[in-house]
């Protein structure tokens, strides 16, 4: 036989090769439909290109940017995964990525320490508050059933309205006149830029660390197994003795921390003031990322830097060309759409799983196990 | 000071405000209530309401027919909604995901032709657009409060009403309502006996779409005679939570629709009392919240109790 050299695949692998076949053809048929947009609509298309392909490499600043579109959407890519490691499917991560800034902005503004304390001090607390926050939908659901992504979806308003109601009343700064927003961050509140001319700060390190601690908890600990069973299957979880309650409320309160400690990275190291007074769209984009990623957090800071950068070409071409910054996120969401196709390219895939299947019974002798993955 | 607060509160006036503003939520609900019933939290409807009210207002500007703008935000509503099925239904992704991304789409999408068609990013003020007429009802007119409170309505506020009856009339009363809730109470069970459930489902969405296309085209032809970026302001959503108050129920999620209405109204126009809107803006929310977590912790203990009866009618008629 002519195929028994070559090496046999398992159905994981080849699952894997079409999910990465799959990541490939929705990055083509994005740039594909960038490319022609660009040369039905713009002035200058070749020029409108090299801006949004080549402009986010050709300076520090820009490279910076890439970097700073990037972190936010980091953490919350981080946070979704953990947010949806137990099967939950909650929106949390918008809510509190919001009620994050909110909380840091506030305990920056109002805690009177001279030092970098002040910056620890504002994250911890954002944190803490995130994290319990975000437990809250998976409560309604595991104690009283109720669907925690509508629950999720109201929360979130239920914050924004919070936030900015104590913004208005209590945190605004009459001497600012125009908008509504907190007094100047104090100097012990500031992530400073590590990087000249850019305004990146060390949030993104901080989002690699996390999505470092999230891969290892996800796959290297009994509660992350015990997680990854409850997604998986949760009846069988149920009957193994899985407390499917606690380890739900477990991955909440962990994604919900860096989903809260991303808003309020994003508030001290971008800012001089708070001024949210609508919901920044971080959660959105986090529940993205963690779909290009595939729910792996070890390839979120990928698709966060993927993110990054196609929305800084965006913003170049935006200033230099006719094209409006926005047909990203609509690209943006039609590649989302492919990638989340069970069915794209099924057939096929179930196809080559079936013939690698029957290669190795014919290759394998009767009477030995076929061992798999 | 309370007594300002209620003589605004039930003036006609307020009432009046209150059916105005509560249309596009009404829309919305109906449109989430028709998804619910084949089985599908369909939370597009927000991104739906964008598309329409942008295409509503750009066709009825360049062709000066207000007929062939209403056709054309009703045909990208259902289109809309065809989208979210083909994805749903045929390419098999998860709906909530499939709803955020739609809204990304259009939120991307309908800035984006606003700007390559209108010139103008931000709205479409500066085009010509139609809007529907404004209705005055003959005899109803006459009658004193109510009157002021029900006549003069723009033509889609009676619409969604009617939207409201048709919407009973087609999932209690028909053939094809009966199959639609068949497939969201029991997919396998419908599909077991015969029934087309994609199609079902396909079909759902569309109308859904359809339904919510008019809520959009409220906004932008309605409320006020232009588009802007984002002028849903959440009302899709809001429409949503107030169908899962309502449970389904097409009378109860008029009322919570309203109830949202109520709150927003009062947001509005009770800066006389210098009540924090915000707060205000909140209580709805917070209501829903409250109830949803009743209603399913109530639904529960039903269900427990009803499987204990069975299970001890079972023992007496084993003994």
């Amino acid at each position: 036989m002519a195929n028994t050299n070559k090496k046999l695949k398992s159905a994981k692998q080849i699952q894997r090769e079409f999910n990465a076949l799959k990541l490939l053809a929705a990055f083509g048929i994005g740039m594909l439909i960038i490319v022609v947009v660009v040369f039905i609509i713009a002035d200058e298309p070749l020029k409108a290109l090299k801006y949004f392909f080549l402009g986010p490499l050709d300076s520090v600043r820009h490279l910076g940017g890439i970097l700073e579109n990037a972190t936010p959407v980091l953490f919350t890519g981080v946070a979704t995964c953990l947010l949806f490691a137990a099967g939950d499917i909650t929106l949390a991560g918008e809510g509190v990525a919001y009620f994050g800034g909110f909380i840091a902005a506030t305990v920056a503004v109002s805690v009177q320490i001279e030092s970098k304390l002040l910056l620890v001090l504002a994250l911890l607390a954002a944190g803490l508050v995130g994290g319990l926050i975000a437990v809250i939908p998976v409560i309604a659901k595991h104690k009283f059933h109720s669907d925690s992504f509508i629950f999720s979806l109201l929360l979130n308003y239920v914050l924004l309205y919070v936030g900015v109601y104590v913004l208005n009343y209590y945190l605004h700064d009459y001497g600012y006149t125009s908008g509504v927003a907190t007094a100047l961050f104090p100097e012990g509140a500031v992530l400073t830029s590590i990087i000249k001319k850019t305004n990146v700060n060390v949030g993104f390190f901080i989002g690699l660390i996390f999505a470092g601690l999230a891969w290892f908890f996800a796959n290297r600990t009994k509660w992350g197994y015990e997680a990854k069973l409850v997604r998986q299957n949760p009846g069988f979880a149920k009957y193994t003795g899985v407390n499917i309650t606690r380890i739900s409320v477990l991955v909440a309160l962990l994604g919900g921390m860096i989903a809260a400690v991303g808003g309020g990275i994003d508030v001290l190291g971008k800012a001089p003031r708070f001024s949210w007074v609508a919901m920044p769209g971080y959660g959105w984009d986090g529940f993205m990322v963690a779909t290009l990623a595939y729910q792996n957090p070890l390839l979120v800071p990928l698709a966060a830097l993927f993110l990054g950068y196609i929305r800084t070409g965006a913003q170049i071409m935006n200033l230099y060309s006719d094209i409006p910054l926005e047909l990203i996120s609509a690209i943006q969401a039609i590649m989302i759409l492919m990638i989340a196709s069970k069915a794209l390219m099924n057939n096929l895939q179930q196809r080559q799983i079936e013939r690698q299947t029957r290669l190795r019974n014919e290759r394998q002798p009767e009477g030995e196990e076929a061992t798999e993955c | 000071m309370l007594g300002v607060f209620f003589d605004n509160v039930f003036s006609a006036g307020f009432l009046f405000t209150v059916l105005r503003v509560g249309t596009p939520i009404l829309f919305a609900s109906m449109a989430a209530l028709v998804s619910t019933k084949c089985g599908i939290v369909n939370i597009t409807i927000d991104g739906t309401m964008l598309m329409s009210a942008l295409m509503g207002t750009l066709i009825s500007a360049f062709t000066q027919n207000l007929i062939l703008g209403c056709l054309a935000g009703l045909a990208t509503g259902m289109f809309m909604g065809g989208f979210l099925a083909f994805f749903h239904v045929k390419m098999k992704t998860a709906a909530n995901l499939t709803g955020v991304a739609i809204n990304l789409f259009t939120s991307g999408f309908s800035v984006f032709l606003c700007a390559v068609l209108a010139g103008d990013k931000g709205s479409t003020s500066k085009l010509q657009s139609l809007t529907f007429p404004n209705v005055d009802i003959p005899i109803l007119r006459d009658i004193p409060f109510l009157g002021q409170v029900l006549s003069g309505h723009n033509l889609l506020t009676y619409l969604s009403f009617a939207v409201v009856a048709g919407v009973f009339v087609l999932i209690y009363k028909t053939p094809f309502g009966l199959k639609v809730r068949a497939v969201g109470e029991n997919e396998k069970a419908a599909k077991s006996v015969g029934e087309n459930t994609d199609r079902i489902k396909i079909i759902s969405l569309i109308i859904a779409g359809g339904i919510a296309s008019f809520g959009g085209m409220f906004l932008s032809m309605g409320y006020v005679s232009w588009f802007t970026r984002n002028m849903t302001g959440a009302r899709g959503f809001i429409g949503v939570a107030a169908n899962a108050i309502g449970h389904g129920n097409p009378l109860l999620v008029t009322l919570s629709s309203m109830l949202f209405a109520v709150a927003q109204a009062i947001s509005n126009s009770i800066q006389i009392l210098q009540l924090p809107s915000e707060l205000v803006m909140a209580i709805p929310y917070v209501i829903t919240l409250v109830i949803m977590v009743i209603n399913s912790a109530r639904e529960e203990i039903q269900a427990s109790r009803r499987k204990k009866k069975n299970i001890s009618q079972l023992r007496d008629a084993s003994v």
